[in-house]
């Protein structure tokens, strides 16, 4: 790992230079306080500070919805390269988005290489940004506030100038093409940085107890505290769609016209009544409160036996989308008794 | 020899016409569906038609608000194969079924005034699907276009047709609208609507008027909670709720509190 210095004032050239890398998407504002990832020609839309966009980075490695096959009749079953977004340069990601695209990555490049997901990962190139928790921010809680890899530079923001963090060889390409931006870091940068550090750390005002949570999982699963978030959740699946870890999906083949039909790959969300129907009508999880409580349990208790770490990184996505207010944060806490 | 096309009728019982009207909407694939089918009943499009022979499909559209309505469902379904409900109305009721607790009477003299009518022999306003069973639902007011040739390719190519039954709140956030509860407090029944649309209303900054009707399970309740919590009166919640799926919603307990408001 490297690091330099950059002059703020250079963060538009900064930015112009990336495009040489793919197309530059970053947080743009859609409405007051809200913002979408979105391609940009004008480097000025940018906001990296942004905290969350209302939907994460995932939609740049598969699509909400894309054809997979497509076949016309009389003719051979092809693949369509619907979800094939080119080389891509994700700018404006934060240290919870990181962590969350290296739990992606376990999910979909583990064991099963899923090659739509590959495809596009294998073109994207990721600049951070440093951020400042908001009140729903508490990924300081599961460890995910900093990052050390996953990405190919880093822009601390340091008043007047940023720390650059320099984390693969893509990444080394950049800093190295544009010299005239980047200066070696000084011992002023890296005091600077520190006291940054020290003041987000305090900055925290959200923040859920992890310990040992998948144990007290394991013994809750039976805890009427499921059936009343049950009762008070939608099955809307906002938190699933907003969610930068949910990664199911389901695959349906439609005939869209005569002549012509086309197996297509959805996002969908284990809250949704119709995710575990299965042939002959039955379903896994029929009551609502068995659907909320299967989120919960993947990612903390699940994905936890699986992969060593719960599949939350405290973006506080979901505490903000959810219509009727079920907090993540609240729910984990009554189930260990404490509301 | 060539395979025999499929016969296919398309009724409308009481209702604007507007799913009908849809399918001929779908003009670039209009022509080439009517090749692979043999469309031989379907009076609003068609002056030749043969009202007695047996049907591979039939679409109905409309609800039942006569009693001649229910002789031609009846008569309808006796001949047919495949029977699919067009629209809200047909499968839910939609607007006719509004105000089904108003009686006819009073709808009578409120719309027509005193002048004597002896052509209104309505009855309470009913779904098809309430009388006779269908073989594939089809909601929306009107249809979409899209799902209604998905149901008429998935038959011409002898399969069911799958819907994936979702709230129109997943396709409103894949759009990456601002939510319309969330961020305006508004009266949205996006997550209890059955999606499909393409979140049309809420994309144009208008909340989810329900007029695909409701998902196999909304939860009604903590819908109604959370408008009330986000403090919208029980009497706009009243009111937003009872376009178009009202028989489905509104007998779930919202009347009380209708009345409750009315006595205060």
């Amino acid at each position: 790992m490297q690091t330099f210095r950059m002059n703020a004032s250079f963060l538009p050239a900064f930015m112009e230079a990336l495009k040489r890398w793919g197309t530059l998407v970053a947080p743009v504002e859609r409405g007051a306080g809200t913002y979408v990832l979105q391609a940009i020609d004008d480097v000025s839309l940018a906001r990296p500070d942004a905290l969350r966009t209302i939907l994460p980075f995932k939609k740049l490695l598969l699509k909400p919805r894309f054809a997979m096959l497509e076949r016309r009749d009389g003719g051979r079953t092809e693949e369509v390269f619907d979800n094939d977004m080119g080389p891509i340069v994700y700018f404006g990601a934060h240290a919870c988005d990181i962590h969350a695209l290296e739990i992606l990555d376990l999910i979909y490049m583990t064991d099963y290489v899923d090659p739509y997901y590959r495809r596009n990962r294998e073109r994207l190139t990721v600049v951070g940004y440093g951020c400042m928790p908001d009140e729903y921010c508490f990924c300081e809680s599961l460890g995910t506030e900093t990052v050390e890899r996953g990405f190919d530079v880093f822009l601390t923001p340091l008043g007047d100038r940023f720390l650059v963090t320099v984390c693969s060889a893509r990444g080394d390409d950049i800093v190295r093409a544009n010299p005239e931006l980047f200066e070696p870091a000084s011992r002023a940068d890296t005091r600077d940085y520190l006291k940054r550090l020290q003041e987000r750390e305090q900055s925290f005002s959200l923040a859920m107890d992890v310990t040992d949570l998948p144990y007290v999982l394991e013994l809750k699963r039976e805890d009427p505290v499921w059936d009343e978030v049950g009762k008070k959740c939608l099955c809307c699946g906002s938190c699933s769609m907003v969610c930068p870890t949910c990664a199911c999906f389901n695959v349906v083949d439609e005939r869209p016209e005569l002549g012509r039909a086309v197996r297509a790959r959805t996002w969908d969300a284990c809250l949704y009544r119709d995710y575990a129907t299965v042939a002959g009508g039955h379903n896994f999880r029929a009551d609502r409160a068995d659907r909320v409580r299967n989120r919960y349990y993947h990612k903390q208790e699940a994905f936890v036996r699986e992969f060593g770490k719960p599949s939350c990184v405290g973006c506080g996505r979901c505490i903000e989308n959810c219509p009727t207010g079920i907090n993540v944060v609240e729910v984990f806490k009554y189930v260990r008794g404490e509301l | 020899m060539a395979k025999s096309k499929p016969k296919v009728g398309i009724f409308g019982l009481t209702g604007c016409a507007g799913d009908q009207l849809q399918i001929l909407n779908c003009e670039d694939q209009l022509i080439p569906l009517a090749r692979q089918m043999d469309i031989v009943d379907w009076v609003m499009a068609s002056s030749r038609n043969d009202h007695t022979c047996r049907l591979d499909i039939a679409f109905v559209e409309g609800v039942v608000a006569t009693e001649r309505d229910l002789e031609s469902l009846k008569e309808i379904r006796a001949r047919t194969k495949t029977l699919v409900a067009l629209g809200t109305c047909a499968v839910w009721g939609g607007l006719p079924a509004m105000h089904n607790e108003i009686p006819r009477e009073v709808l009578q003299r409120e719309v027509y005034h005193s002048s004597p009518l002896h052509f209104l022999d309505t009855v309470e306003a009913l779904p098809p699907t309430h009388f006779v069973p269908f073989e594939i639902t089809l909601p929306g007011c009107p249809i979409e276009r899209h799902e209604f040739l998905r149901v008429a390719h998935a038959l011409l190519a002898g399969a069911m047709p799958e819907f994936h039954m979702l709230p129109v709140c997943w396709e409103c956030k894949a759009k990456e609208n601002l939510c319309r509860v969330v961020y305006f407090q508004e009266v949205c029944a996006g997550a209890m609507t059955r999606g499909g649309c393409g979140a049309r209303c809420p994309s144009h900054a208008v909340a989810c008027a329900g007029c695909r009707g409701p998902l196999e399970e909304p939860n009604y309740d903590a819908n109604i909670t959370m408008f009330a919590d986000r403090g919208i009166s029980w009497v706009e919640i009243a009111r937003k709720m009872s376009q178009f799926s009202a028989p489905v919603w509104i007998k779930q307990g919202l009347e009380k509190e209708v009345r409750h408001e009315r006595r205060r």
